[in-house]
């Protein structure tokens, strides 16, 4: 019993950095001359340079300063003596607070902290994103609602990971106050947003029926196509209602394959494509792509950040209907952006899906292989055939080849959800962008620009060479 | 007369342990006390009389060393060793805490371990050579003056910081302690039989014995509940359980002790405000920080500056914990000595208790037996909840660590169960007392 106490004893006198209730009551009420909470230096938080995201104030180690403020507040989160931690600031507390044993290193300077805890130090957390990408892309998203994910395909290190609007995490009583309408500036989009993909899941919808083989021409009139059930309502394209705004005629695709399908975006080619891969299909290839299962971001020393499962509603046998709404990405099917641009990885990585990385520390992981090397060969194809001759141009840009694709998402209320997938280069990628924008409009206007102007940055920083 | 030389000689070998202990103790002490000093008041203008607790404390010892090899003592002599060191960490400790005030005329604390030490002499001469058989029959008896002192503290008594004192800050309560102990050993040993129970994990409850405990337990208990002395029922409960599997040797009574514990402390968790929020303080400390928990989380805050090495002796900052000298005074060792001075100390202590308890291991007098157990288990039980309390593994009951907290009726308390043990520690002798004299004792026995 003895002994029992004296452990116990051990756990707050000598690893009482191990507990941050009871660090926050030491700098707070402690007014002893020597206080080793006070100079307890909690470790910094780095970008793949060394760029300082999260370090202490040198006035009060109480406090955390963010040099790059409301650039990383989702990713970083932040250190709080009153309204605590967020983000890798929580999930990664123990490492930061130098009581995380995981690996040699991490052991010796606990068992340092244990001998010398007057100079306690936690652990640097170097990140594999790029600060200067990471600014670049919390400018492109100023002022609108989006996420951005940008992620290296070889190994899955996250290079810019944005959602917007952000909040100061300086000044978190303002921001944890306010309470404007569905901004919710704390809310970290790139994560837990769920959108419906539109367009953008075509993709995946051309990968079910590449592997069956398909290889046939579907007739795509203008006034639409109505899948068999009860729900009688054409899907048309969105061509169809732009010329019908204009007041002028619209002829419609007529007879055409998936390449062109894929790249005009034809909804009513994918609905019948739908349509006849059927239910079985659909859902195998929904489940073989992570749908309904949480993707891990980040596993910390105390949490682990995970992305919100993506919605891939069952498809029952006879429910045509749904079929065809859930192949444009549609329907009850939603996705977070940090999904789509796995899903993009996935292809430029000729199949292999990388686990997210955030940290250096995490060794690159196989998640998965998604799909066939030759399927992924020729979606990228399809994909560069897109931003050449297809929906988008905008992204065919001088010097670098991008292959992507565009989604226009109808919202439940207000204006389309843009969606652009890319990456870029087409031969060698090395980088795979998702960007949504909330009520952007078409793919094209609002997304399409800020990931190309993103990759041309990327290619400014070196980060296109592989 | 040469047989008589040649006797000393044999003792002052025999003593030889708690001579080197007690030496190397002193040695510990008095560099530690030179250090605190140095750290207090410089070194000008040095005044004398500051040394004085230093020289009580080796004059005190040297006198009990003396006087034992004179009377030829040959009880326990590790055990005072260990002793002669805790009190001594005691002098320096609250030497260093400003209690032990020198100069002053109105403080008796510093008469404290003199008294103590003098109290314990006379008790071991008193009851060594097995005459401690005397308190045999008065064990019902110790038990009427416990629920008298009792009342006594409960009609006269003020409250100070929660706990009742009779005037002049004498908390006689700690008496009760060695009476009850004396009774549970005299009780049980007389009615060993009617507690081993026939079926079952309990005892026959319709056993007058059984009732008569039952009954005139719950006495002192609800006295000390009037008077909020939940440190002292819990301890008291455990000697109770304790010494009840002593006697039956019926390992029940440990899972009933514990089963009842349980119930006990929801029990002063539902019914008193004092309990639950000494409960709550326990559980979720920063719930509270500011208010209830503000003792604990500066006592923990103080180990915690502390850590491994400490601080150095005097260096510390114990004004920031409240009733520091009594009841932390754990914290402040943590603080200033380290985890490792701490780990000292607990050495010292598991030495005293192990050794205790072997010795009550070695009697041969069921009633000694027992009454030896009774003494080590409330002496551990008092450091345990003590320790415990201040590093919050177990919820703060106010109790004083042994030897070492601030307060003089707990110190000549602690001295006067020491003595008991002492003196229980002495094997009668054979060759010393007559063949007559060992007949007697042999059909006392029986």
């Amino acid at each position: 019993m003895f002994v029992a106490v004296y452990l116990y004893q051990a756990s707050w006198q000598l690893t009482g950095f191990a507990r941050p209730a009871f660090m926050d009551f030491m700098r707070t009420y402690s007014r002893r001359p020597i206080n080793p909470a006070r100079e307890m230096a909690r470790g910094r938080i780095l970008d793949r340079n060394g760029v300082e995201l999260a370090v202490n104030d040198p006035s009060d180690n109480r406090l955390r300063r963010y040099p790059l403020g409301r650039v990383f507040c989702h990713l970083v989160g932040y250190r709080d003596p009153l309204f605590g931690l967020d983000g890798l600031e929580a999930a990664d507390n123990a490492f930061l607070s130098g009581y995380s044993v995981a690996t040699a290193d991490e052991v010796g300077r606990f068992s340092l902290n244990i001998l010398n805890h007057r100079t306690a130090e936690g652990n640097d957390l170097i990140l594999t994103v790029d600060a200067r990408l990471q600014k670049i892309a919390a400018d492109l998203l100023k002022n609108k609602r989006g996420a951005l994910v940008a992620l290296q395909p070889e190994d899955g290190s996250i290079v810019a990971l944005v959602s917007s609007p952000a909040y100061n995490p300086q000044e978190l009583d303002t921001a944890l106050s306010q309470s404007d309408k569905g901004a919710s500036p704390l809310f970290n989009r790139a994560l837990h947003g769920l959108y419906p993909p539109g367009s953008t899941f075509k993709i995946v919808v051309a990968v079910c029926a590449l592997e069956q083989g398909f290889h046939e021409l579907l007739d795509c009139p203008a006034q639409g196509y109505i899948p068999p059930g009860l729900y009688r309502q054409p899907i048309r394209d969105h061509e169809y209602y732009e010329r019908q705004r204009k007041g002028e005629p619209w002829p419609g695709w007529g007879r055409i394959g998936l390449d062109q399908a894929f790249a005009r975006s034809s909804n009513v080619f994918f609905s019948q494509l739908g349509v006849r891969l059927g239910s079985t299909k659909l859902n195998a290839i929904a489940e073989r792509f992570l749908f309904n299962k949480p993707l891990v971001l980040f596993e910390g020393s105390s949490t682990t950040i995970s992305a919100k499962p993506s919605q891939w509603p069952v498809l029952q046998e006879q429910d045509s209907g749904s079929c065809a709404q859930q192949a444009i990405g549609q329907g009850a099917l939603l996705v977070t952006p940090l999904h789509m641009a796995l899903i993009t990885a996935a292809i430029a990585q000729n199949g292999e899906l990388f686990a997210p990385r955030i940290a250096v520390r995490t060794p690159p992981r196989l998640l998965a292989r998604l799909l066939h090397p030759s399927i992924a060969h020729q979606i990228k194809r399809l994909m560069r055939y897109t931003v050449e001759h297809g929906t988008a141009t905008g992204a065919n840009i001088k010097g670098i080849p991008i292959a992507g694709k565009t989604g226009t998402a109808q919202a439940s209320e207000g204006e389309d959800h843009s969606w652009f997938v890319c990456f870029a280069p087409l031969e060698k990628p090395a980088i795979a962008v998702a960007v949504l924008i909330e009520h952007g409009g078409y793919g094209a206007a609002a997304a399409l620009p800020v990931a190309t102007e993103l990759i041309k940055k990327a290619q400014e920083f070196g980060l296109l060479e592989r | 007369m040469a047989k008589k030389r040649s006797r000393l000689i044999e003792i002052w070998r025999y003593r030889q342990p708690e001579r080197l202990l007690f030496l190397w103790s002193f040695m510990a002490i008095a560099v530690g006390y030179v250090l605190v000093l140095v750290r207090k008041t410089g070194v000008t203008p040095f005044d004398w009389r500051v040394l004085s607790p230093l020289a009580v404390y080796l004059s005190a010892m040297v006198i009990v060393h003396i006087t034992l090899v004179l009377f030829k003592f040959r009880g326990d002599p590790m055990l005072l060793g260990v002793v002669f060191f805790l009190a001594g960490f005691g002098i320096l400790a609250q030497f260093r805490m400003g209690t032990m005030d020198f100069t002053g005329s109105e403080n008796y604390s510093r008469f404290a371990l003199p008294a103590g030490l003098a109290l314990m002499l006379v008790v071991i001469l008193l009851f060594r050579k097995g005459r401690y058989l005397i308190l045999e029959p008065l064990a019902v008896s110790c038990l009427f003056a416990t629920i008298a002192l009792l009342g006594a503290i409960f009609v006269w008594g003020e409250r100070y910081r929660g706990a009742l004192f009779l005037p002049g800050n004498i908390n006689p309560a700690d008496l009760v302690k060695i009476f009850l102990v004396i009774f549970l050993a005299g009780f049980l040993v007389r009615w060993r039989r009617e507690f081993e129970p026939t079926s079952g994990v309990l005892p026959r409850l319709s056993s007058a014995a059984v009732i008569f405990l039952l009954v005139f337990w719950c006495i002192p208990m609800l006295l000390l509940l009037l008077q909020r002395d939940l440190g002292m029922i819990v301890l008291l409960n455990a000697v109770l359980i304790v010494l009840l599997f002593t006697a039956t040797h019926r390992i029940a009574y440990l899972a009933v002790g514990l089963v009842s514990a349980g119930v006990l402390c929801v029990a002063v968790y539902v019914l008193t405000a004092h309990g639950q929020a000494r409960f709550m303080a326990w559980l979720d400390p920063f719930a509270d920080a500011t208010g209830k928990s503000w003792q604990i989380l500066q006592a923990l805050s103080a180990m915690y500056s502390g850590g491994l090495w400490g601080v150095g002796l005097g260096s510390g900052s114990p004004q920031h914990i409240p009733i520091a000298s009594s009841d932390f005074i754990y914290a402040v060792i943590g603080e200033e000595l380290g985890f490792v001075g701490c780990g000292i100390v607990l050495i010292f202590y598991l030495v005293l208790f192990f050794r205790g308890f072997r010795i009550a291991a070695q009697i041969g007098k069921p009633f000694g037996r027992l009454l030896a157990t009774g003494l080590v288990t409330t002496l551990a039980c008092q450091t345990l909840l003590n320790i415990g309390g201040v590093t919050k593994a177990l919820p703060l009951t106010g109790i004083t660590l042994p030897f070492i907290s601030h307060g003089g009726s707990s110190l000549l308390t602690t001295f006067l169960g020491v003595g008991l043990l002492l003196a229980l520690s002495e094997k009668e002798r054979q060759q010393s007392s007559s063949n007559k004299e060992q007949i007697k004792r042999a059909k006392a026995d029986i």
